[in-house]
């Protein structure tokens, strides 16, 4: 179908494509900080350029709203909007860490990202999201490549970095869960074939990871269903969909809106 | 350590880079190094494009993918490890040199002949046929131009 023409459906699909489009930026800003700072100067390079992608999947969404009639400009939206108007998930906001916890931060979320776009992909009624999600998967095959070898490779060597890789993967757990947080107009998206329910797309996400962690001493912190879905063991961290954020996410917009904010309309 | 500030958010990690750096470069903990090359497109010959450090082939691929093809038109990479690489010494550099006039091994009448069949058969270039011309009475005995010698057929 072409975009659809329905108010309410219009402007519950404008909120998800928001909410992607912030999850994209501020994990592709927290990414950016180890410009300068990589453990090895290719991961340096890689970590820079990975957030460079990311950026360019938060345009993309935000192009998609922009067929849709959404007349907001990006950057006037991102530089400018206070915290509680941010709508991303609280795991792209939580600061870098230490690079383990940045890689696997990155491979939960590259995990996640691919199962959301494999679902557009294959099934969502509005083809030009579908579409969009085609292309943007074939970046994401690279960073979960990326991700998946290093955090793997980091889960089964020393003593240090498995211990490193076990804690960032508990600690940021919950926080996963909370990337299926469903917006209040979730059931019209899905009522309208635009995407799966967010507990679906859960479910398919806690498979792969099951798949992920193979080989390695963690577990999915979650008890599999009979009917083959998943019961998390813990609660997921939520509140990231309705603005509600981390201190974190202040300081982030601090230095991301600093420039805009002291010269405001300056030119580049 | 004092803090200096800057305007720039990515100037402040200089001094964290500073507190960060360990001094010294162990050597033990240096990963191997691969030599990158890139196919712009199918059937294109792999070129040399420059080095990663990576503990494996499979890392070196993965890494070498954002150095070196991020811009560039790519199809395949190759990694090889730099250390499987076999080449000759610096100090036989002589043996390359030119010591004897070697223009009978080249092969500049070929593309000539090629436009010539081209002029013949009424190509509007065929005021080219004087430039050629001259060339070849330019170069005769004469070292040989680089661009020229590259056919292998010696």
């Amino acid at each position: 179908m072409t975009a659809p023409t329905d108010p309410a459906l219009r402007e519950a699909l404008a909120s998800y494509l928001l909410a992607l489009a912030d999850d994209e930026l501020i994990i592709g800003h927290r990414l950016s900080e180890w410009t300068g700072l990589g453990p090895i100067i290719e991961e340096d390079i890689a970590c820079s350029s990975m957030a460079q992608d990311e950026l360019g999947h938060s345009l993309t969404y935000h192009r998609l709203r922009k067929s849709l009639g959404v007349e907001e400009d990006p950057d006037t939206l991102n530089f400018t909007r206070p915290p509680e108007q941010f709508l991303n998930a609280l795991l792209c906001e939580l600061p870098r860490g230490d690079y383990g916890f940045t890689l696997v931060r990155q491979t939960l979320y590259d995990l996640a990202e691919f199962t959301r776009l494999e679902a557009h992909a294959e099934s969502s009624s509005w083809e030009e999201l579908a579409e969009a999600s085609r292309k943007l998967m074939q970046e994401e095959k690279y960073h979960l490549a990326h991700g998946e070898a290093m955090t793997r490779r980091l889960a089964t060597a020393t003593d240090e970095s498995r211990r490193r890789i076990r804690d960032a993967f508990h600690e940021l757990f919950p926080y996963a869960l909370g990337l299926f947080e469903p917006l209040p107009q979730e059931e019209l998206l899905v009522q309208a074939g635009i995407k799966p329910g967010e507990k679906e797309l859960m479910d398919r996400f806690l498979d792969r990871l099951d798949g992920f962690l193979e080989g390695t001493d963690l577990e999915v912190p979650a008890i599999r269903s009979l009917e083959g879905g998943w019961e998390p063991k813990v609660r997921p961290v939520f509140g990231g969909r309705k603005g509600e954020h981390t201190e974190h996410l202040a300081k982030l917009l601090g230095a991301m809106q600093m420039l805009v904010r002291e010269h405001p309309g300056a030119q580049w | 350590m004092v803090r200096r500030w800057h305007f720039n958010p990515y100037h402040q990690r200089i001094d964290e880079s500073l507190e960060k750096d360990p001094g010294e470069v162990r050597a033990d903990t240096e990963w191997p190094a691969w030599h990158v090359f890139r196919q712009p497109k199918r059937g294109e010959a792999h070129v040399l494009v420059g080095m990663v450090h990576a503990p494996d082939a499979e890392t070196a691929l993965l890494l070498a993918k954002e150095q070196y093809a991020r811009r560039e038109d790519c199809v395949n990479l190759w990694v090889v490890r730099t250390d499987q690489v076999h080449a000759t010494s610096y100090e036989d550099a002589d043996m390359f040199e030119f010591v004897s006039d070697r223009t009978y091994r080249l092969t500049r009448g070929f593309p000539v002949g090629e436009k010539l069949k081209k002029i013949k058969a009424g190509d509007p270039y065929a005021e080219r046929l004087e430039t050629l011309e001259e060339i070849e009475k330019e170069h005769a005995g004469k070292k040989i131009p680089q661009e020229a010698s590259g056919d292998g057929s010696d």
